[in-house]
């Protein structure tokens, strides 16, 4: 329990892989608006349940659901080499197809919770869960999704064939895409690649870049930014501000 | 609660339904004037035509609800969620709309005459031809929104974000714009005679054909817009940032512009007859070929000259 939030650990029914999960809620009956959480390649740690409490402390439930729930159950891990190594290898394992039936699982959970609006979800996703973010785009619950700093949408899908890049098509809502210029895991010439397709899919996008290099949003990491992340996370505010919306008297 | 039983209830004089879930609810052509909604859940809900007069919805979640023509006047809407909902022709004459969230709400042709909307989000709404007379927009933020041909007249907006917004053809006389930031908005035949402007920031902004007569844009921010053919007819345009503005055209007679930054504007064909330009800047200015100044800058109050660069005359 943190001040003004109700937060828990939940699982979600999910077939035979019942998914382990963050929820913070705003205190109170709601019915609030919902985002899911997406993590990076270290888990649903501290950094993600503290963004995820941030994000409730701006009037949504929030669900962080495990990406790794198969391979690594309760997974995280703090920022070392080896972390990021463990990381990468459970994120190698992840499929598009399963990752995306997950997400429709927290999706039907959220459906479930009293407090939370039962339709037009947000999704934010960092590093892996940008790219994730990227993929869940495509669902139709899915109405306004920010993908930080997403490594390979141009260039690959979790668990191979065509890249997610080619699924842009299938976004129906807004995206907001979030890149650092210095990322030596995403290339300008990707970016531009990324800004080509949601332009040819007339997709409702906005991209931002700005002078930094990966995980710049993440204040556990060397790379953290503060003056850029503060800039970022107005403009999710305004993203989800502008497209689930909070009542508030 | 079913709408049947909602309706039984309001007939047998219950008004309170605080904190109630009436998410996807059909309640269109209902009346509910006076009902107390309180921070209640209204999310996709058929409101239709529904009467809703002097009722307090203060903090209701109406995301996406559809409230065509539906009858809000005189409400409490205070804090209240109308992301994506529909409100085309809606009446919410002098509602209480303060601090609501009405991002990308449909309001085309709605009576918001008089309504409260300080401090409102109004990002990318749609507004065309809706009816703002007298409302109070202070600080509200309006950037990206189409109030195409919406009628402003005497609003207040001071302070108010309309960056990007789309004012073509609006009726703004008399509205006060003290301060507002309409930097690149689209103000293009805009009728804003009388309209208070200062401080205001429309740098990159579009004016053209706009009729700014007799308004007053003192200090105001003007770098860079377009200004062509505009009218500001015995307009206040004291110290003005007009550098590179485009004011080909533009009727300037009688206007003030004493100690306006004119560098690089281009006033070809511009009409200066009888315009203060009393220590204005007009480095590297394109003059029109015939100026009458009312304040001379030179000993000759009559320049004969080509469009040509002032800056360069010898």
């Amino acid at each position: 329990m943190t001040t003004g939030l109700e937060t828990s650990w939940v699982t979600i029914p999910n077939g035979e892989v019942p998914l382990n999960a963050y929820l913070a809620s705003p205190a109170g009956r709601g019915p609030f608006p919902a985002i899911l959480v997406l993590q990076e390649v270290f888990g649903v740690n501290a950094h993600i349940r503290d963004v995820t409490e941030q994000v409730a402390r701006l009037g949504y439930a929030a669900l962080a659901p495990s990406l790794f729930q198969r391979t690594a159950p309760g997974f995280e891990v703090g920022y070392s080499d080896a972390d990021l190594a463990l990381g990468r290898h459970h994120k190698d394992q992840t499929q598009a197809a399963q990752l995306l039936g997950d997400l429709q699982a927290a999706l039907d959970y959220l459906k479930t919770l009293p407090q939370v609006r039962p339709a037009g979800f947000g999704v934010m996703g960092f590093c892996f869960g940008g790219h994730v973010a990227y993929l869940a785009a495509t669902l139709p619950d899915v109405i306004a999704t920010a993908s930080f700093y997403g490594a390979g949408i141009a260039t690959f899908t979790p668990g191979g064939g065509s890249p997610t890049l080619t699924r842009t098509a299938a976004i129906h809502g807004r995206i907001w895409l979030f890149f650092g210029t210095q990322d030596p895991l995403i290339p300008p010439e990707q970016v531009a690649q990324i800004e080509a397709e949601l332009q040819r899919c007339q997709t409702d996008y906005r991209l931002f870049t700005y002078e930094a290099g990966h995980g710049f949003l993440c204040d556990q990491r060397h790379s953290y930014r503060p003056a850029v992340a503060a800039e970022a996370w107005q403009a999710v505010q305004h993203l989800f501000q502008g497209t689930l919306g909070v009542a508030a008297v | 609660m079913n709408p049947r039983e909602i309706l039984h209830r309001y007939a047998n004089g219950e008004r309170n339904f605080s904190k109630s879930n009436w998410q996807g609810i059909d309640l269109s052509d209902s009346h509910l004037s006076q009902v107390i909604l309180y921070r209640s859940a209204l999310a996709y809900s058929y409101l239709v035509r529904t009467t809703l007069t002097e009722s307090n919805l203060r903090g209701a979640d109406l995301f996406k609800a559809d409230l065509m023509e539906a009858n809000l006047r005189g409400s409490d809407l205070t804090g209240a969620c109308f992301v994506l909902s529909h409100l085309a022709g809606a009446d919410l004459a002098e509602t209480t709309l303060m601090r609501a969230n009405l991002s990308r709400a449909n309001l085309n042709r709605a009576d918001l005459s008089g309504a409260d909307l300080i401090e409102a989000l109004l990002a990318e709404v749609h507004m065309s031809e809706a009816n703002l007379t007298g409302a109070d927009l202070g600080s509200a933020n309006l950037c990206w929104a189409n109030l195409t041909r919406a009628t402003l007249r005497w609003a207040d907006l001071r302070r108010a974000m309309l960056y990007s917004a789309r004012l073509h053809h609006v009726d703004l006389r008399g509205a006060d714009l003290t301060d507002a930031n309409l930097r690149c908005a689209d103000l293009s035949r805009a009728v804003l005679q009388e309209a208070n402007l200062q401080g205001a920031s429309l740098r990159g902004a579009d004016l053209s054909l706009a009729d700014l007569g007799q308004a007053n844009l003192s200090g105001a921010e003007l770098e860079d817009a377009n200004l062509t053919q505009a009218g500001f007819r015995a307009a206040n345009l004291s110290r003005a940032d007009l550098r590179r503005a485009q004011l080909n055209g533009a009727d300037l007679s009688e206007a003030d512009l004493q100690g306006a930054d004119l560098g690089e504007a281009d006033l070809r064909f511009a009409i200066l007859h009888d315009t203060n330009l009393e220590g204005a800047n007009l480095q590297s200015t394109l003059l029109p070929s015939k100026v009458t100044l009312a304040v001379p800058l030179e000993d000759d109050p009559i320049w004969d000259i080509q469009p040509q660069v002032l800056g360069e005359r010898p």
